[in-house]
């Protein structure tokens, strides 16, 4: 049960009481995780972000910062923001939740229901904390817990970024959230990059597929599906078998990888 | 200003917010839920239909004009904005366009999330003021409707739309029938339809009054043991605490928790609480106490110790020869013991309990059989030998759910010396004989109010939390209230009962039928609250529809571990419907001829005398039927060249594969021989009308079918009728709202009634006039006219209660037959299959209805969409999903797959073929449970016809057709 209620009106205010009350506090932006049913964790305290001023887009050499607290349905209209968050933002949310989701949320949850995480990760995207880290998506993952979001930084998108998703119906679970980038012809040392969402207990990079995909710029749908059954690892549940699982994520990350390669020409 | 000092340290927190353009300050737990809050504030159209999840959409408010869920906000989010309510809509107590828009085209029915939808599509329309479809989708996409299947909002969003534009715009609602009515035919506004969409206290928990105590349960983690001992003296001593109800405490009184007439047909096989659990969920301990938490503290200081026994879930399990036994206690008969009943009550174990049979229906409970029947016409052996061909098929129907959104609720009270219960129900009579029964008193001390229900689908005719509420007011002379959480909706409520079902199918080459043989077997689960008519109605809403000589039927219906079965929607005849129908066309495909000239060539039409019906009574014998009125003619001709049927269509994916499938579908019109309803109309002294019926509406528009029907007899305008209904108190008995009856029973009752109320105006009227009674009619609006002069309604309502007067005018009667008014549709679809991905999408869904006259063309029309949508969900995505030791995996709305509106079909479409029924008022039949019975035979046909597998287990997921195409 939430005891105390801080709303700061400036970061320096809201790292003191960090600092002052540590795990005893938690960051809430939206609220659309620490308020819903299946969040067992319980704090006394929690630190509103909403009076930080953590709600702008912007864009500035070649690159989209988005502030912590900028909902996904404000990420989803914003022209600024590249296709494939945007899509990635709208799928699996209902309106009346996109309101309230904020994309510092999103990925501080970490958890399997994840919206954006594996579309950030695709779109080489970073965050900065307030200790004024900057990491990527994928550090930030192994990080303490309490480390708060200032800011996503989203490079320019000279490759090509796709985002494709599962579910067995329209408001249902998300079986498997998939996000590809293929580097274009322009940016020939980059490399592949694919990451999962909501299979697995955690969001990563297929990077065997990645390696596959850079291995062989014909890629055979058939081959690429054979080896992505083989490198996941779900768990049978109400949703499905895992030989269900492993086939769904397979169709819907090669589906994700083709339709890249075709935009790419 | 450092928030900490702005906000304090304590538990409480001052915050400020302006709630429909009202400024508030209030003093706040800052964890308190927003929506929680709001009701705290009077605001009772924020509501809770689930924990917090934002999938149901019931808790919407506008936040700073932003669309958001109350339930996943705290208290302390609301500092500092602007919030609007539903309440902000309804300007000096008239409703919004949209509103109006809503009332207008019928969704506004069971209606919990109806002032939630008007605030969606208010937010819509401001953002969009002209939105697509695709945006209209995305608005609602944060709504979840079980009632109305989501495609007349879009109507609704139309006509909103150009209101705005022009306030007099008057758009399509529905087509309109009956000419030669005024009313009856008539899309007419749905009477408590602007109440509800303005979010007005209507439901059970508006009725809670200040310093009520809550009521909590306390359930089993075990699927099947015995309580070997439970101890509740330190969780009674808990303060706050009122009573602690176990089955040490709790009346010695045996019942079913199904609302049929008595006697039911359903065996007496539970107490309030038992000391042997049969379900996951079952009742443990009840907690009466001052707050929620106070009742939850309790219940974790209840010591109990469970002796564990293995546990019986599947028919198959529940059938074999060394079966644990699910009630292995003593037995009786209240009538019709048999013979061997000694036999049948050897080594019961008195822990178990007792059952009690009202009559026979075919048990042997220490088999686990919870009953049986078997019967047929003709003779199918010579049938099957006569034929040319003979398939034989197999199907099974998973367990699905009702999902009411309004939970199931009670409040209970006392007044004087009798006991108050504000209920949820669909059987208001049903659940003041039962607890009367249950509290030893009699029934004149028991008053049964029913409220709004928000949803009951079938599941609010099993008397599911009234008793042990009513037992913990009647003990402690203090109101309580309870209410299921969601979780408790999944777990211990009633729900469609799983069933294999076995078809056996004879034809001539030509496809006509020499003989129908169908062996069903249910789980019935923990009780057997409709285990003989649930299983029964498989195959008699569906071996009727066929015109052949030779037809029988075997039921068996099994106790398990499962989750509790019971009352829902087409009540067995989806899966009786889902078996035959689609054995029908898998016949068609062996025979190599057209499936719908099969279907031509067996099925039943006006005139056909269906025979079987006389093996197919509920717990009695049935009555032969010569079918008076039969759409099917028409539904089928309309459906075929709407869809083209037989036609091949290509999709230009070459992963997609179009096919198409169709079904006949049946149900009934209430029970003739066992059904009731009375109504009594008062001619007011103005001359306006009170209509007084027991009918329970449901939300379904059952008391506007008693209003318009009351007006149409006695010319009077609607506006000047109103009408009371299922009190039991102040209006007169009915079986309930259960069995399709409403329409039928209810509306007959009040038709008799308000002709018998005519005849007394116009006999007093002939007094009044000087005139012969032969000689004078009704006129509209309101008026006896004579060949001398008239006299307005309000005229004779004055003189009859004048000191001279006859005394105020009263008609009444009530309603029992042996007619039979079936109604009758056909259902096309026509679906996608992703053969890459397995996922069906359904392109197209038509059905063509036949319910005679449709007494209210809008209502009935959005509740087609309801019930077909709902089997959609179920032969798609629904079902609860249990582990091995019968625990469900997936107890919320979300998990378990209910249809939203991304899920409607692109082309959906509702239409009545109408017919003229003698027995129906003004021709009416029933409407709202024969629309669920067609998509699951139709959609499996059409993936048989798109990629050439049989789909034989519902919901036909992704996984299945994968397995089916040789994918996995």
């Amino acid at each position: 049960m939430i005891k105390q209620f801080y709303k700061p009106t400036s970061l320096e205010e809201a790292l003191l009481l960090k600092e002052k009350y540590e795990n005893a506090a938690t960051w809430f932006a939206g609220g659309t995780h620490l308020n819903h049913a299946d969040y067992k964790a319980s704090y006394d305290k929690v630190i509103s972000l909403e009076g930080l001023g953590l709600h702008y887009i912007k864009t500035r050499d070649n690159t989209t910062t988005v502030g912590a607290s900028v909902t996904l349905q404000k990420l989803a209209g914003n022209g600024l923001i590249p296709d494939a968050l945007r899509k990635a933002a709208f799928v699996g949310a209902p309106r009346s939740v996109r309101n309230m989701a904020t994309i510092g949320g999103d990925i501080a949850s970490r958890g399997r229901a994840t919206r954006l995480l594996p579309c950030l990760i695709a779109l080489n995207a970073r965050i900065e904390t307030a200790q004024k880290k900057s990491l990527t998506l994928e550090e930030y993952l192994q990080t303490d817990r309490s480390e708060l979001i200032l800011k996503v930084i989203i490079p320019l998108v000279k490759s090509c970024c796709c985002v494709n998703s599962y579910s067995l119906q329209s408001g249902g679970p998300i079986l498997v959230n998939a996000a590809v980038n293929i580097p274009g012809p322009e940016s020939e040392d980059e490399t592949p990059i694919i990451a999962i969402g909501n299979m697995e207990e955690s969001v990563r990079r297929l990077t065997d597929i990645e390696k596959m995909v850079q291995d062989n710029p014909t890629l055979d749908r058939d081959a690429l599906e054979s080896a992505i059954v083989e490198t996941i690892n779900p768990v049978e549940d109400y949703l499905g078998s895992v030989k269900f699982k492993k086939y769904i994520t397979a169709i819907t990350v090669s589906e994700c990888i083709l339709s890249c390669c075709l935009e790419r020409g | 200003m450092h928030s900490e000092l702005l906000f304090g340290k304590g538990v409480k927190m001052e915050i400020r917010f302006k709630l429909n353009d009202r400024q508030y300050t209030i003093e706040t737990a800052p964890g308190e839920n927003a929506q929680q809050l709001l009701q705290r504030l009077g605001i009772c159209s924020v509501r809770k239909s689930e924990e917090p999840s934002g999938f149901t959409g019931s808790s919407i408010i506008l936040l700073n004009n932003k669309i958001v869920n109350a339930e996943l906000l705290i208290a302390a989010q609301l500092d500092g904005h602007n919030i609007k309510t539903v309440e902000s809509l309804s300007k000096k107590g008239g409703l919004s366009p949209v509103q109006k828009a809503l009332v207008e085209v019928g969704v506004v029915q069971s209606a919990y999330n109806s002032p939630a939808a008007a605030l969606v599509i208010t937010n819509l329309l401001k953002r969009k003021p002209d939105p697509s479809r695709k945006e209209i989708m995305d608005a609602l996409s944060c709504l979840f409707i079980r009632d109305t299947g989501y495609e007349p909002y879009f109507k609704a969003v139309e006509i909103a739309k150009e209101r705005f534009k022009d306030p007099e715009y008057q758009g399509f609602i529905a087509e309109e029938f009956r000419s030669d009515l005024r009313i009856v035919g008539k899309n007419y506004p749905k009477v408590d339809g602007p109440q509800l969409v303005a979010g007005k206290r209507a439901y059970v928990e508006d009725r809670i009054q200040p310093g009520s105590l809550v009521l909590k349960m306390m359930r089993s983690p075990y699927a099947h043991a015995y309580i070997s001992s439970i101890d509740t003296s330190v969780a009674e001593k808990t303060p706050g605490v009122a009573m602690i109800i176990t089955y040490k405490n709790c009346p010695d009184h045996y019942f079913t928790t199904a609302g049929q007439g008595y006697p039911e047909p359903s065996p007496h096989d539970r107490k309030m609480f038992g000391q042997k659990l049969r379900h996951v969920g079952d009742r443990v301990a009840a907690v009466v106490a001052e707050s929620e938490k106070i009742a939850y503290k309790a219940m974790r200081r209840i010591k109990v110790e469970y002796e564990l026994l293995p546990t019986v879930l599947s028919i198959e399990e529940a059938e074999a020869e060394d079966a644990p036994v699910v009630h292995n206690g003593d037995i009786d008969f209240l009538s019709g013991a048999p013979d061997n009943l000694e036999q049948m009550k050897q080594g019961f174990d008195s822990r178990d309990g007792r059952i009690i049979y009202p009559f026979p229906i075919g048990a042997d409970p220490h088999k686990n059989l919870a009953s049986s029947v078997s019967n047929g016409i003709g003779d199918t052996e010579k049938g099957f030998a006569e034929a040319d061909h003979i398939i034989e098929r197999e199907y099974q129907t998973s367990q699905v759910h009702c999902t009411p959104l309004e939970p199931h609720s009670v409040y209970t009270l006392i007044d004087g010396d009798r006991l108050v219960i504000h209920a949820s129900t669909q059987v208001p009579w049903h659940v003041r004989r039962n607890i009367a029964r249950i509290l030893g008193i009699s029934e004149n001390r028991v008053r049964v109010i029913k409220e709004r229900v928000g949803g009951g689908y079938g599941s609010k005719q099993d008397i599911l939390l009234e008793d042990v509420a009513a037992f913990a007011t009647w003990k402690t002379g203090l109101p309580v209230f309870y209410q299921f959480s969601r979780e408790e909706e999944f777990i211990a409520c009633s729900s469609r009962h799983p069933m294999n079902i076995r078809v056996k199918l004879g034809a001539k080459k030509d496809g006509r039928l020499t003989a129908i043989d169908m062996k069903v077997k249910a789980n019935t689960g923990p009780y057997g609250n409709h285990c003989l008519t649930v299983p029964m109605n498989a195959c008699s809403k569906t071996l009727p529809l066929l015109n052949c000589e030779n037809m029988s039927f075997d039921v068996r219906v099994f106790y398990s571990n499962i989750y509790p079965t019971g009352a829902y929607q087409g009540y067995g005849a989806p899966q009786g419907s889902f078996a035959l129908q689609t054995a029908l066309a898998e016949l068609a495909v062996e025979l190599g001829i057209d499936h719908l000239e099969l279907i031509e060539k067996n099925r039943v039409g006006e005139g056909s005398v269906l025979e079987i019906l006389r093996c197919l009574g509920e717990g009695q014998e049935g009555a032969v039927v010569k079918l008076a009125s039969c759409g099917l003619e028409k539904a089928l001709d309309l459906g075929s060249k709407a869809f083209a049927y037989g036609k091949k269509e290509e999709s230009s994916d070459p992963d997609i594969k179009i096919g198409k499938g169709m079904a006949i579908v049946q149900q009934g019109s209430g029970l003739p021989g066992l059904d009731q309803s009375n109504a009594r109309i008062t001619l007011v002294s103005d001359g306006s009308l009170l209509v007084h019926t027991g009918g329970a509406d449901i939300g379904t528009g059952l008391d506007t079918v008693c209003a318009k029907i009351a007006a149409e007899i006695l010319c009077l305008e609607l506006e000047k009728t109103s009408v009371v209904s299922g009190d039991t108190d102040n209006t007169p008995f009915d079986t309930g709202a259960y069995a399709s009856s409403g329409t039928y029973f209810s509306g007959n009752a009040v038709k008799r009634a308000a002709e018998d109320l005519k005849k007394k105006m116009l006999n007093y009227a002939a007094e009044l006039l000087a005139e012969p009674e032969s000689g004078l009619t009704l006129e509209y609006p309101g008026m006896v006219k004579g060949s001398k002069g008239g006299l307005s309604f309000h005229e004779i309502a004055h003189k009859a209660e004048s000191g001279t007067g006859r005394g105020h005018l009263v008609g009444h009667d009530s309603y029992t037959t042996e007619d039979t008014a079936i109604p009758y549709g056909a259902h096309f679809c026509q679906v996608a299959v992703n053969t890459r991905t397995g996922i069906v999408k359904v392109q197209k869904y038509h059905a063509y209805m036949d319910c005679g006259t449709p007494i209210n063309p809008e209502l009935a029309e959005a509740q087609v969409y309801g019930g077909v949508l709902k089997s959609i969900g179920h032969t798609l995505w629904e079902e609860m999903k249990m582990d091995g030791k019968g625990v469900c995996l997936n107890p919320d709305l979300k998990s378990y797959g209910v249809p939203m509106v991304g899920d409607i079909p692109d082309d959906f479409k509702v239409k009545f073929v109408q017919t003229d029924d003698p027995f129906g008022p003004f021709g009416g039949k029933s409407i709202s449970e024969v629309s669920t019975n067609g998509a699951s035979c139709a959609i499996a046909t059409a993936i048989h016809d798109a990629v050439g597998i049989w789909l034989r287990d519902w919901p036909f997921t992704p996984e299945k057709i994968l397995t089916g195409l040789g994918k996995l």
